[in-house]
């Protein structure tokens, strides 16, 4: 049980990221509601809440889908995306889009408008893109979708781009505008904490088997591992892997008094990242 | 007090010894006097950014030079090479700048590409490269949140302000804190939402000094193409294209000097003098 200090202090780390994460949110809706119009105060408001609700306990992809969609909604638009960065390709990959079946696929980040946007972490408005014949036209072709005007936001997550959220032609005008941009970069700032925070949950579901393998296996419980292990080759989504854990823990806490606190602090871990 | 007694530094006491200086008269100087009949000829500008493309027709063949950054072996290198625009950002900018200068001569330093991740060791090395290379007039429509960069980023903008190369930067379209626009020994540049080229506002409530045109514009793109755009980062280069004209006309300004005849040739300040001298007419 050497390791067991180390885990604690990772989960106390981690959940400390949450919390900061946490107040960062509730610091930059006070400073959106702060610096806009009463026109857009209503509309942040209203955004506010959507996202509120997106950091619930929603799987990740639900999560996603929940911002695209309320995105769409939000800047009358006919279609949205996010792309986040593979930092290790330093590609973009769709992880959820309104129209077109996209998702998963992936381009470079060093072209195109949304690479441009996850570059530099400033958004861009542009609108007749058509007529680029560089625009990665084939691409949005093969989609089945080509915009006429976009508007792209970086995902921001402590000084770091994490992906791109992009709206395509809004509806009645020809062109995304200042307003828009102002609203959409307000609106990827809590998005980006709640999709980072998804990320972070499901990653940290996986160290918590992990963790829970080793233990499970310290104690000679070979069911457990087997269990485990099939949690963890199998992916799935962070209620797939709480489900296992849910019975590891389970499995764990008639072992004795030491594993059963340790479950029991792990679980209170978890609950409050939930 | 003799002169080899006087701190570093320090200016001589005798009026003989010191620098001709010739003022204008602050009523003077108007948008005529400051770049009336100028087109920028001699003046080089530099696009820090996505890299030109040369042969956009919006930039009119005055690309003269400009240098590729990438990462090699773990390290930032800057190459001298042509090169196309990865985007189309700087494609814009340069044919704002065009539009506005047509015979300042254009510089690109590419500093996004391949291999880069984003505006931080590449930005600095681009703007190394326009500070080094004493170009006039510097275009960064670009900016770094990255703290770590702060001090080397401050130290080249002042290193501009000193030897007279005019660093015209955009604020972030954001409200959050980046750089170097937000350094005062740059020129830092917002939107405003009219259209024509000459006119731009002087910011009474700093960081950002003056706005110039942002919103709906049709610029220059990548690959010979044209788009319409929003953003500071198209306001910036209406900015420095009026730089250009003004010092292609008034070579001996220095940053500080330029930023005053920006200052008295906005639009809103003039439209406020022309205020006074009414009241003071009918008065």
């Amino acid at each position: 049980m050497a390791e067991e200090p180390d885990l604690k202090q990772e989960l106390e780390t981690a959940h400390a990221t949450i919390a900061a994460q946490a107040m960062q949110i509730h610091r930059l809706e006070q400073q959106a509601e702060q610096g806009s119009g009463a026109g857009a105060l209503r509309e942040i408001l209203e955004l506010s809440d959507i996202a509120g609700v997106t950091i619930g306990e929603a799987p990740y992809h639900a999560l996603l889908e929940g911002i695209i969609q309320a995105a769409k909604r939000l800047f009358d638009a006919s279609a949205a995306s996010i792309a986040l960065l593979d930092h290790e390709t330093n590609e973009l990959v769709f992880e959820a889009a309104t129209e077109g079946d996209v998702v998963g696929m992936r381009f470079p980040a060093h072209q195109g408008i949304a690479g441009w946007v996850a570059m530099t972490g400033e958004p861009l408005a542009v609108s007749d893109v058509r007529r680029d014949p560089r625009f990665a036209k084939d691409f949005a072709a093969s989609t089945g979708y080509v915009p006429q005007s976009i508007l792209a936001v970086p995902l921001i997550v402590q000084e770091e781009v994490e992906g791109v959220l992009e709206v395509l032609d809004k509806a009645n005008a020809a062109s995304f505008g200042l307003d828009d941009m102002d609203l959409l970069s307000l609106f990827a700032r809590p998005a980006a904490v709640a999709v980072e925070q998804a990320r972070m949950v499901t990653g940290i579901g996986a160290l918590l088997i992990q963790e829970l393998v080793r233990l499970a296996d310290e104690q000679g419980q070979d069911d457990l591992v087997q269990a485990a292990q099939a949690a963890l080759a199998a992916g799935g989504t962070t209620n797939d892997q709480t489900l296992e854990l849910a019975r590891l823990v389970h499995g764990l806490s008639r072992r004795g008094e030491r594993a059963r606190q340790l479950a029991i602090d792990v679980l209170t871990s978890v609950a409050k990242y939930g | 007090m003799d002169e080899q007694q006087l701190p570093a530094f320090s200016w001589p006491t005798k009026a003989e010894d010191r620098p001709k200086i010739s003022p204008v008269p602050w009523h003077e100087i108007t948008p005529e006097w400051a770049w009336g009949s100028s087109t920028g000829k001699g003046i080089k500008v530099c696009i820090v950014d996505s890299g030109i493309e040369a042969d956009h027709p919006w930039v009119g063949g005055m690309v003269r030079g400009g240098v590729v950054v990438e990462r090699g072996e773990g390290e930032i290198v800057v190459r001298e090479e042509p090169h196309g625009d990865l985007f189309g950002h700087a494609t814009a900018c340069a044919g704002i700048v065009h539009r506005l200068a047509p015979d300042a001569e254009l510089y690109s330093a590419r500093i996004l590409g391949q291999n880069l991740k984003g505006p931080g060791e590449a930005l600095i090395a681009g703007l190394r490269w326009a500070v080094e290379n004493r170009m006039d007039v510097i275009n960064l429509s670009l900016s770094t949140r990255k703290q770590e960069h702060i001090l080397t980023l401050h130290d080249l903008a002042d290193q501009a302000y000193f030897q007279g190369s005019v660093l015209a930067a955009s604020a972030n379209n954001t409200p959050v804190y980046s750089y170097p626009w937000l350094f005062s020994s740059v020129i830092s540049v917002a939107s405003h939402t009219e259209q024509d080229l000459y006119t731009f506002y002087y910011n009474p409530d700093p960081p950002v000094e003056f706005t110039a045109p942002g919103v709906d514009l049709e610029l220059a793109w990548a690959g010979g193409s044209t788009a319409v755009g929003t953003g500071n980062s198209y306001a910036t280069p209406h900015i420095a294209g009026i730089a250009a004209l003004i010092l292609a006309k008034h070579g001996e300004l220095t940053p500080f000097q330029l930023k005053t005849v920006m200052y008295y040739t906005a639009k809103n300040v003039r439209e406020a003098l022309q205020a006074e001298r009414e009241e003071a007419s009918g008065g």
